[in-house]
């Protein structure tokens, strides 16, 4: 174990190597893109000229064109619907919510809090693109599409119910909408709720009596998860696709927004694979993407790119190391807390995702994100993570743990050995594992390590066949939801059976209050006692690239959504001479 | 020979069972598509997926069901379905990847898009395996053939993902030296281009000529050496001698007696090597983005997508035998000395 220790710090260090010899320009990027860094949404701002068309790729691909459905939550179909589809409002890349232009004349109002009771004002001409207004109805298909209630919708399988199932009524006046919400509901996201997905008028229309048939309703959803978009609420409009290769978009001339659309054309395409993308970029194929991995050749080749740019930086998902309180040795939470201690976070990440973006972090909260104004280090304090071999034996020999002849036993006698597991095809995560097998066998700790195919990580974390595992989630500034699904007792997301009623009742009541500040407070006392727990130990925002050819303004990345560069598609252009 | 094609037709209908059923399980038994389709939306939405959500995507993928119920219901359509499975009645069975994708559609598309790319390819392979295998023998043992021989090895002995990433950064550095797009690095055509199939091709041109180079070096090496083989072979054959004895001219000799006997194995070769490359294509198509079925393929069985996967072992497989029938047949017709009863 130590030799192949050995051998991946030695072929991570020739991979260094090879990188310091072979680079030519700044690793953080160049001009535009390299003020994002400190203006993370405005930078690579410019004028715009008139027309011009922009050609991006996408690495990954979609076979539906519904978000509201489980085939449909992804961030591709997400990326895919772009430009047409009638978001509540974005996050920027600051983390600040920008409710939709071009379809609300302001954000949402909280007028009732018991019961929560939110009123949405919609922009004069907000439309279909087809001529029809968006109005109650579509407020009421939208609910009745994720409610999760065979009454309403008998047959859908919406990926998400959370809001949906809470609602009580919708009732419409002008402009003004109306949503009551059941007693039930306390969330202080209420602001960010999705309202709205597709047109009932689209659906009255194919013949569905979506209001009145439950089984019509499946149905409509049905038909619009198979049929390419003929309207839309945003800046574009599909002038042609095929699900999983390509999505050609055009001005979308009836869009209500107040931003000027300049470009006359922006097609989005899918290549498989972070080498393809570059290659084609290098090559003047496409424009520009923003793939969901990066790896440290990519930076190489991309230092060595004329006329193009890119930046690095923390993604859309963080990487964490997780325990499984069922297993044989790992209920026990002292040992849990003494492998967490054991483990060098820093080193970890000196010698894996540092490569690619050398300004990285160590990730020191679950819920928020460092630079949040929510943000607070429960980590630090504790040891997890420092790699204090010393601790950890202190801890492990004052419960009556036993070190003797570099083994580790436990009260019973029992010899300590576990295993660590990681998707195939991630390079970093075996190379932790490889860290972390290093640093427990200096506690006495046998670490063997198995890797996952990729199709197979969802079913090893649903049967629990793991003793550590390293994997991750998403992450955006929303987190009301989160600790709940992280770690709550029975959560089908609380994949290493944590069991708590202390941070049970504390994940009540961050979705108790409607105040937004007040949850993250509670939210972070959450934090602290998972901490305690020693059940997940947080190790990046895992690091992604935005390239782009030089001649785009106002393409950036953004961490905070699930279409990264694309969340202001309208702002989007071509540089003015 | 009429008896022999309906006999060996007949028995591609068990083959085919048999392959179906052994992939089916295989594919079935490793893998849980359900389950990570669920972790992926948890992922996503960071929420909890609904048991109904759940419920309804086994229904609609019918993993609601034992594996040989399943099988049986993709062979026949019989049973209670939802109307899009049943290979009897024409349907292929949902895919994993959303309600937009039909497997029958994607393909009918594919396989024309493997084909364009695997026919100029095993097409020139062979015309330059037969030119450099005749050109060997003739000048047996010469500076020429060793070097062919050697060249012959060179792109036999190349990894095709190394082979393709060279031309593919060759493709980039001659554009630039161009200063224009000339050759296209991914993709089998401009994005969303429609057009009548000469149309068609024409756009594909710039798509074409990498992928075609680094498949058609790949396999002409191969061929090759069966050429040159056959041609030492015929030329020391005692007719050849007797033609050479007559007076008859060399090139005569080599056109009309030698090469003609000597590309029956080549002949005979050649549907084999087509529907072979048909299915293993699949690294050319993944280092050039051609969307075809080796792609769709490779996808699926990381996927577990089954019943994407059936329909490829049930096209490949239909291909391959096809091949092995018309060169069987080819044999028969070229070679007197053959008779098929």
């Amino acid at each position: 174990m130590k030799r192949h220790h050995t051998a991946a710090v030695a072929a991570l260090a020739c991979t260094a190597l090879v990188l310091t010899g072979c680079g030519q320009g700044d690793d953080t990027g160049s001009s535009g893109l390299e003020a994002c860094l400190t203006d993370p949404a405005g930078c690579n701002s410019g004028s715009r000229a008139d027309g011009g068309e922009i050609t991006w790729a996408l690495d990954g691909s979609w076979g539906t064109w519904n978000q509201n459905t489980s085939e449909g939550n992804n961030a591709y179909v997400s990326m895919a619907l772009v430009g047409l589809w009638p978001y509540t409002g974005q996050f920027d890349p600051e983390g600040e919510f920008i409710v939709n232009e071009g379809i609300f004349a302001s954000a949402p109002e909280l007028v009732k809090e018991d019961p929560v009771t939110v009123e949405y004002t919609l922009k004069n001409g907000a439309n279909w693109g087809d001529g029809t207004d968006i109005g109650v109805d579509d407020f009421i298909y939208h609910w009745y599409a994720t409610s999760g209630d065979s009454s309403l919708c008998d047959g859908c399988d919406a990926a998400n119910i959370t809001r949906g199932s809470q609602v009580e009524s919708i009732t419409g006046d002008g402009s003004a909408i109306t949503v009551t919400y059941k007693e039930s509901y306390h969330s202080a996201e209420w602001a960010y709720e999705e309202v709205l997905s597709e047109p009932a008028h689209v659906a009255e229309a194919q013949g569905f009596d979506w209001a009145n048939n439950p089984k019509d309703m499946a149905a409509a959803e049905q038909y619009f998860a198979e049929t390419v978009p003929t309207w839309s609420t945003g800046p574009f409009e599909i002038q042609d696709a095929k699900a999983g290769e390509y999505v050609i978009y055009v001005p979308n001339e009836d869009w209500a927004g107040d931003t000027e659309v300049t470009l006359d054309k922006v097609t989005f395409r899918v290549i498989d694979g972070l080498q393809n993308i570059v290659t084609a970029l290098r090559n003047g194929e496409i424009d520009g993407a923003s793939p969901f991995s990066v790896t440290a050749e990519t930076i190489t080749q991309l230092q060595g790119a004329e006329g193009l740019e890119y930046a690095v930086a923390g993604g859309p998902s963080w990487e964490h190391i997780d325990l499984n309180t069922k297993s044989e040795f790992l209920s026990d939470p002292v040992l849990r807390q003494a492998v967490f201690t054991a483990i060098d976070v820093e080193n970890v990440i000196d010698r894996t995702y540092a490569y690619v973006q050398s300004d990285i972090e160590r990730k020191g909260n679950h819920l928020f994100r460092n630079g949040s104004e929510y943000y607070q280090d429960h980590l630090s304090a504790t040891g997890q993570g420092t790699g204090d071999v010393e601790l950890a034996l202190s801890m492990l020999q004052e419960e009556g743990y036993e070190l003797k002849d570099g083994v580790l036993r436990d009260p019973d006698g029992e010899v300590v050995e576990l295993d660590f597991r990681y998707s195939e095809s991630k390079e970093n995560r075996r190379v932790t594992g490889e860290l972390v097998q290093a640093n427990l066998a200096d506690i006495g700790i046998e670490v063997e390590l198995r890797s996952i195919p990729d199709a197979d990580l969802g079913t090893v974390l649903g049967e629990g066949e793991f003793d550590m595992i390293d994997f991750g989630w998403s992450s955006d500034p929303v987190f009301v939801a989160s600790a709940s699904q992280y770690w709550e007792t029975g959560s089908g997301s609380n994949f290493g059976g944590l069991s708590d009623p202390e941070l049970d009742a504390l994940i009540a009541e961050v979705n108790g209050t409607l105040d937004l500040d007040e949850a993250a407070v509670r939210a972070n006392a959450a934090v602290q006692q998972v901490v305690q727990d020693a059940y997940s130990l947080p190790i990046v925002d895992t690091p992604v690239a935005v390239m782009v050819s030089d001649r785009l303004v106002n393409v950036r990345d953004n961490w905070a959504s699930q279409q990264r560069s694309a969340y202001n598609i309208a702002e989007w252009g071509v540089a003015a001479e | 020979m009429v008896v022999f094609i309906i006999r060996r037709t007949l028995l591609m209908i068990p083959v085919l069972l048999g392959a179906t059923i052994l992939c089916f399980v295989l594919v079935d038994v490793v893998n849980d598509p359900v389950q990570d389709m669920v972790f992926e939306i948890q992922q996503s939405t960071g929420e909890p997926v609904p048991q109904s959500t759940v419920d309804a995507l086994e229904e609609s993928l019918y993993y609601d069901r034992s594996i040989p119920e399943r099988y049986w219901i993709w062979l026949t359509g019989m049973g209670d379905t939802n109307g899009d499975i049943g290979l009897l009645k024409g349907e292929w069975g949902p895919s994993i990847e959303g309600s937009a994708m039909d497997i029958g559609y994607e393909i009918s598309t594919r396989f024309w898009i493997t084909l364009r790319l695997v026919l100029f390819a095993t097409l020139a392979s062979i015309g330059i395996a037969i030119l450099s295998g005749v050109v060997s023998a003739v000048k047996q043992y010469s500076r020429t053939d060793y070097t062919l021989t050697f060249l012959g090895f060179l792109f036999l002995a190349m990894p095709v993902f190394w082979l393709g990433s060279l031309f593919k950064e060759g493709a980039v550095q001659l554009n630039k030296i161009l200063g224009s797009t000339v050759f296209q690095t991914y993709g089998s055509g401009s994005t969303g281009f429609q057009g009548n199939g000469w149309e068609v091709f024409v756009d594909s041109l710039p798509y074409l000529i990498v992928p075609t180079l680094v498949l058609m070096l790949g396999g002409y090496a191969a061929i090759s050496r069966y050429q040159r083989a056959s041609m030492l072979e015929v030329m020391n054959s005692d007719y050849v001698r007797l033609a050479r004895a007559k007076g008859v001219r060399n090139r005569t000799v080599m056109r009309r007696h030698a090469l003609r006997t000597a590309l029956i194995p080549v002949a005979t070769f050649a549907p084999l090597a087509l529907s072979g490359a048909m299915g293993g294509a699949m690294v050319t198509e993944s280092i050039f983005g051609w969307r075809g079925l080796g792609v769709y393929s490779l996808d699926a069985i990381r996927a577990g997508d089954t019943f994407v996967v059936m329909a490829y072992v049930l096209i490949s497989g239909l291909v391959v035998l096809i091949g092995v029938l018309i060169s069987d047949i080819l044999y028969g017709v070229l070679d007197p000395r053959i008779r098929y009863e």
